[in-house]
């Protein structure tokens, strides 16, 4: 029984897609992005089995973003696509489908290269679907949930956001300020600590203060996740930002006591304690308390934001 | 009351005012439509020009040749081509068949300029691999040429273990140090070229779009 009703709408589906023009070329499209999303949400959960974040969110984000739209579906149901939008849409979506397997083939060997490329042609196409359906007014009426999934589509956001960070910035600029960040909190706990360039230097010894120590990483996330958030919690525009703000302070801002207790590890208690508190298990603890320490604050301002507007109203 | 000759009179006398402003407004638009099919033809003129000298000889397939040419062809003349299409598509506003075919031209170009980036974000990633091999190897070269001279015996006789040492870490330094800035070089020329394409190909697009919606309207 089960089967015969799972055939028959999937026949009703290939009736309806293969029904008009417009519903082939969508068709096209969506079958592309599917085969595409099929491996990538398969990556995204393999990621998020490693105890990666960014494959998490990045999975929230997508589905998020659906979610918003789903909820907006009688709206859209309303909406149609002038002429010169369709045209743009089928342009947009033929010549993505034209170009993946040209992208697939030309970049098999390297998989950074590979996700990149094909992620940006699957935007390209479901951008063709959105302007062939509803009009390039949809991207300025629905910017959130057009920028959720296009968040969720990018492989490493990690990776790209850090070679945006290098690309426009000195040279260890962050970690030169976490260095003499920490040796000035050092200093007024009565440390001799001095910063030179990317080193704490202690009479005993001296710490390097690398890339994976200046907080970057923990920033982004934080930054992604208090977006996430916002949105679940349906608040303002004005009110996620200001808890994106908070989140990429605070992640900076704790850095600084787990870097000044790295290198008193380092020099006074021995490798053991050092890679304790610099590897995975040091991380967490210092991640939890960095989430504590967020959560209260953001709730606070949620709550002291609403019940303002309860008075007022 | 005033007589009915001299009403018909004034009539008369503003009926011909309005038409000599009138057509004092066709006329002036005209010339601006005309100047602006002009100067559009002659800024694509140029484009084209400017655009087949950098691409003769064409070098498709070497990597250094697309990036180059897309970097000159989109950083320093795409805003003449985008200036020229946008005069042109005004200056003809009036022909409708050359309008339409201004209008998709400028709609496929946006496109294109738009999947060109897919081509520049894989180029410059290339790029950047190619430019950290070159760079290891030479290092790994450096570093083999310090061995060599640790094990032979006049090389022990002239340098120091010590010398030989800060030498090895020399090289190490400045290769990470070289990879990291030609990483940043490709990155940012990639970005400023992804980004002008973006823009101008959706100002094309627009442009398009605008041009098809004028002529409905």
């Amino acid at each position: 029984m089960k089967r015969q009703k799972v055939r028959q709408v999937a026949a009703q589906l290939v009736q309806a897609g293969l029904k008009t023009t417009h519903s082939r070329i969508i068709s096209l499209g969506l079958l592309t992005v599917l085969s595409y999303l099929v491996f990538w949400s398969g990556v995204l959960v393999l990621r998020s089995l490693h105890g990666s974040a960014s494959g998490m969110l990045q999975l929230t984000a997508v589905g998020l973003g659906i979610y918003q739209l789903w909820n907006q579906r009688q709206s859209l149901e309303k909406v149609s696509a002038p002429e010169e939008d369709q045209l743009l849409g089928y342009i947009l979506v033929i010549s993505g489908v034209l170009i993946f397997p040209i992208c697939l083939v030309a970049t098999w060997s390297q998989e950074m290269v590979s996700a990149l490329t094909l992620a940006m042609v699957c935007a390209v196409i479901l951008s063709g679907i959105a302007c062939s359906t509803w009009g390039v007014g949809f991207f300025s009426t629905y910017p959130v949930p057009t920028f959720l999934i296009c968040l969720g589509l990018l492989p490493k956001p990690a990776e790209i956001s850090r070679a945006i960070w290098r690309t426009f910035t000195e040279p260890e600029i962050l970690e030169r300020f976490m260095a003499w960040s920490g040796a000035v909190a050092l200093r007024t706990i009565g440390q001799p600590a001095v910063a030179d360039g990317i080193y704490i230097s202690l009479p005993q010894g001296s710490v390097e203060v690398g890339w994976g120590c200046n907080g970057f990483d923990m920033a982004m996330t934080m930054v992604v996740a208090s977006l996430v958030l916002g949105l679940f919690l349906k608040q303002s525009g004005f009110k996620t930002v200001m808890m994106m703000v908070i989140g990429a302070v605070l992640a900076l801002v704790s850095n600084i006591p787990r870097i000044m207790l790295v290198t008193y590890a380092s020099v006074y208690w021995g490798e053991y304690w050092f890679n304790f508190w610099h590897d995975s298990w040091g991380s967490q603890i210092f991640v939890s308390i960095l989430f504590t320490i967020y959560y209260y604050i953001v709730m606070a301002l949620v709550k002291r934001r609403s019940s303002k507007g309860a008075q007022l109203s | 009351m005033l007589p009915i000759d001299s009403v018909s009179t004034h009539i008369h006398l503003i009926q011909k005012t309005a038409m000599v402003s009138s057509f004092g407004q066709t006329g002036s638009a005209k010339i601006a439509k005309a100047f602006c099919r002009i100067v559009g033809v002659t800024c694509l003129i140029v484009f084209a020009i400017n655009f087949i000298a950098i691409l003769l000889p064409p070098n498709p397939l070497l990597l250094e040749w697309r990036l180059g040419f897309l970097q000159q062809v989109v950083s320093d003349r795409s805003v003449l081509l985008l200036f020229g299409a946008a005069l042109l598509t005004y200056g003809s506003s009036e022909t409708q068949k050359l309008r339409r075919q201004l209008a998709l031209t400028s709609v496929i170009l946006g496109v294109v300029f738009l999947l060109s980036c897919v081509a520049v974000v894989r180029d410059s990633m290339q790029l950047n691999g190619m430019a950290v091999k070159n760079i290891t190897t030479q290092a790994s070269q450096a570093q083999s040429q310090i061995e060599i001279a640790k094990s032979s015996p006049e090389g022990a006789a002239n340098i120091t273990p010590e010398q030989l040492k800060q030498a090895s870490q020399l090289v190490d330094t400045k290769a990470v140090s070289l990879k990291q800035g030609a990483q940043t070089g490709v990155f940012k020329a990639g970005s400023a070229i992804v980004g002008n394409l973006v823009v101008v190909g959706i100002a094309l697009i627009n442009l398009g779009r605008y041009g098809m919606q004028s002529r409905k309207g």
